[in-house]
């Protein structure tokens, strides 16, 4: 076991620049998640740290050793690949036993270690067969088995469960969490899933565009995201957001294009600033219920339900909010009055996760309520969290 | 009920399959109305066939048994005599036969294993990120674009003893001068180097084509698991290479093992039938000596030979199986 640290780690591709300089620790025994959409540079990281690629600049570490000119071999981790990368020729035994014959183990030792770890993954009755006569799930368990068996410092794994259908990727992910909490082995876990991110990961981190965008447990990332890049990567359906102007003198308000809310005191202070000034506020859908409000911290709006989605055990509603009456307040209404044009513009619509029960239908016009005390606000130019 | 398209299971043994209790000529009569349409597109192809393979071989077969040769192939006082399998046992107690065999055979080996070798070499390089690869690739190629002949005609050149570029290079260098096409062992010598020459990119392109299409996650996964360079060509490179492989050693064989142009262009056999193989001992049979009969049966131990040589190789190497 050992930790894994990224220093100011860079790669292009010719003039495509992949990773901008990334810096990030992986604790010693912690199974991390690095999350974020197609080319944003996880593959990169996770292929730089295996050796398969060579960083343009920066620095690896694995344990205390810089392993940047080590060759794969000599870097004590083990891969998991998207394809799984099982050789078709050689039965499940051999695809275990290869690394292990490789370096020279003897005979008896590779068979008890692809043993034990058969067992574990409950291989052994396939360990005659080769990968061709194995279904998806087994062959994923083996190309696990594969990388286990050699007791590596490090596990990674490039989006091991993306060749599987949907309920065997939520029992292989159960498999995956038991198997790194009984090997306590480091592990980092490449995806663009976000459910699998947020379920395997006792950390989280969320890249963009060859950049760390914030790394934090599931919790942190989805109630605190650093940025609006986080809060709508994370969370399905995504976080509605609403440009916004900061209004009013004492109390300040979100003022919409077709609606107003008002900010909670306790938030005036960190918006304070950004009075007269764009911002975005954001709120997740099931922060936005059916009903009455308090007036205080749950505040209702009115909106049509455009479309309807019934899941089972809950509703999705697409809701779009009628066109409301603009009101400023007197001092800022001249400066707002532009900006106020171009608001008008921006459709108004959004999304809300609700009780199966909702008596909601499409085209009716429904009052919901929005919880306050569980948005959020980002500076509207470097996208940044304001709270 | 359908009984013909009722789907019988796989696992369903053979004994207990479903019998279809009609009569044949019910049966076949039906058989053919469900499936007239497909036998009318098949009737083309199926006549291209018979008049460019079935009946050559046939009739090939037939004149083996036969004594057929230039007096009485056409006379109209003479007619050729079956003479059953004496073609066969005058073959095979010519001494001559096994000398050229064994040649043969060893014609075909040095040319396939060269083919092979060197094929692979070449295509493992162009398989890396080099520059100009496309350049390489194409004048790596270009052998196989020149008609034989041309080959032929350029070679026979090279290896003139007095002006031939080979033996003017080595005098250059002190060497002697190598007798290459009036000694029969450097004849022999000149007419592998110039199949060879002209055999590789074939090879080269096949196995260029296999070595592209293994996904590169095999090697790193390979070089995680701590394979050298070596380790990764043996356990990776060659397993799946060989249903690319199987194939193109048998064509080749087949190809070399009945190669006339380059030995009968070059030496004709000669000198003193020191490059004679079996195909260019079966033309002269038939085109020298008009012995066509002696020369299809000649022509039938080819093909048995050739065959007996796939199934063992299909065999030995399962090279027929999926990877």
């Amino acid at each position: 076991m050992a930790e894994v640290r990224l220093v100011n780690l860079a790669k292009a591709f010719g003039p495509v620049q992949i990773l901008k300089g990334i810096d990030l620790t992986i604790p010693d025994g912690e199974f991390v998640v690095l999350l974020g959409p197609s080319g944003c540079g996880k593959t990169t990281t996770l292929r730089l740290i295996a050796g398969l690629e060579e960083a343009t600049s920066g620095e690896i570490f694995i344990g205390e050793r810089k392993v940047n000119d080590l060759p794969p071999k000599e870097r004590d981790i083990a891969m998991v690949f998207q394809s799984y990368a099982l050789y078709p020729h050689m039965t499940v035994f051999d695809n275990m036993a290869f690394g292990l014959r490789l370096h020279g183990v003897r005979r008896e030792e590779v068979d008890r270690r692809v043993m034990e770890a058969a067992e574990m993954l409950e291989l052994t009755p396939l360990l005659a067969r080769k990968p061709r006569a194995l279904s998806g799930g087994q062959r994923q368990r083996v190309a696990v088995g594969r990388a286990i068996v050699r007791n590596p410092k490090v596990f990674l794994m490039d989006e091991p469960l993306s060749n599987l259908d949907a309920k065997l990727r939520v029992q292989t992910r159960v498999e995956l969490s038991k198997l790194h909490m009984k090997l306590g082995v480091t592990t980092i876990y490449v995806t663009h899933d976000q459910m699998e991110a947020m379920t395997l990961g006792n950390l989280v981190v969320i890249m963009n565009q060859g950049i760390i965008q914030q790394m934090g447990t599931p919790s942190d990332v989805y109630d605190r995201p650093a940025n609006k890049f986080v809060a709508g990567f994370v969370g399905s359906p995504p976080m509605n957001f609403f440009p916004a102007l900061v209004d009013g003198e004492e109390e300040l308000f979100f003022q919409m294009a077709s609606f107003r809310l008002p900010v909670l005191p306790e938030r005036c202070a960190a918006l304070a600033p950004y009075r007269g000034k764009d911002v975005v506020f954001g709120i997740r859908p099931e922060d936005i219920n059916m009903g009455g409000g308090d007036g205080a911290v749950h505040i209702p709006v009115t909106a049509k339900v455009d479309v309807l989605e019934l899941l089972g055990a809950e509703i999705f509603l697409y809701l779009s909010s009628p066109e409301g009456i603009f009101v400023a307040s007197s001092a800022s209404q001249k400066l707002l009055s532009q900006k106020f044009l171009k608001l008008k513009a921006t459709a108004v619509s959004f999304i809300a996760r609700v009780d199966p029960s909702t008596p909601a239908k499409e085209g009716d016009s429904v009052q919901v309520v929005f919880n306050l005390g569980r948005s959020h606000a980002f500076d509207a130019d470097s996208e940044r969290a304001i709270y | 009920m359908n009984i013909a398209a009722t789907a019988i299971p796989k696992e369903v043994k053979q004994s207990q399959r479903y019998r279809d209790p009609r009569p044949f000529s019910v049966r076949f009569r039906e058989h053919m109305r469900r499936n007239r349409l497909a036998y009318l597109l098949l009737i083309p192809a199926f006549v291209v066939i018979c008049a460019t393979v079935i009946y050559p071989f046939i009739y090939a077969f037939n004149l083996a048994t036969t004594d057929t040769n230039m007096y009485n192939i056409n006379s109209p006082t003479k007619q050729p005599q079956f003479v059953g399998v004496g073609n066969f046992v005058e073959i095979f107690s010519n001494p001559e036969f096994y000398t050229v065999l064994g040649r043969t055979i060893l014609w075909t080996a040095v040319n396939v294993i060269c083919h092979v070798a060197f094929g692979l070499w070449l295509a493992v390089l162009l398989n890396r990120n080099l520059k100009m690869r496309g350049l390489y690739r194409t004048l790596l190629v270009l052998p196989w674009a020149i008609p034989q002949l041309i080959v032929a005609m350029m070679w026979k050149n090279e290896f003139n003893t007095q002006y031939g570029s080979i033996n003017l290079i080595l005098q250059s260098i002190g060497l002697p001068a190598i007798p290459w096409l009036t000694d029969p062992f450097w004849a022999f010598v000149a007419v592998c180097i110039t199949n060879i020459w002209l055999g590789i990119p074939f090879m080269m392109v096949i196995i260029l084509g296999g070595l592209q299409s293994i996904s590169p996650e095999y090697y790193e996964a390979a070089q995680i698991d701590g394979a050298t360079a070596w380790q990764q060509f043996r356990n990776i490179t060659v397993p799946f290479l060989r249903p690319v492989l199987t194939p193109a050693i048998i064509l080749g064989t087949v190809w070399t093992f009945n190669n006339l142009n380059i030995i009968y262009l070059i030496t004709k056999g000669g000198p003193n039938n020191g490059t004679q193989i079996l195909v260019t001992y079966v033309y002269r049979a038939a085109f020298d000596f008009y012995r066509y009969g002696y020369a299809a049966a000649f022509s039938v131990v080819i093909f048995l030979i050739l065959l007996i040589f796939c199934l063992f190789y299909i065999r030995a190497t399962r090279g027929a199986q999926e990877v």
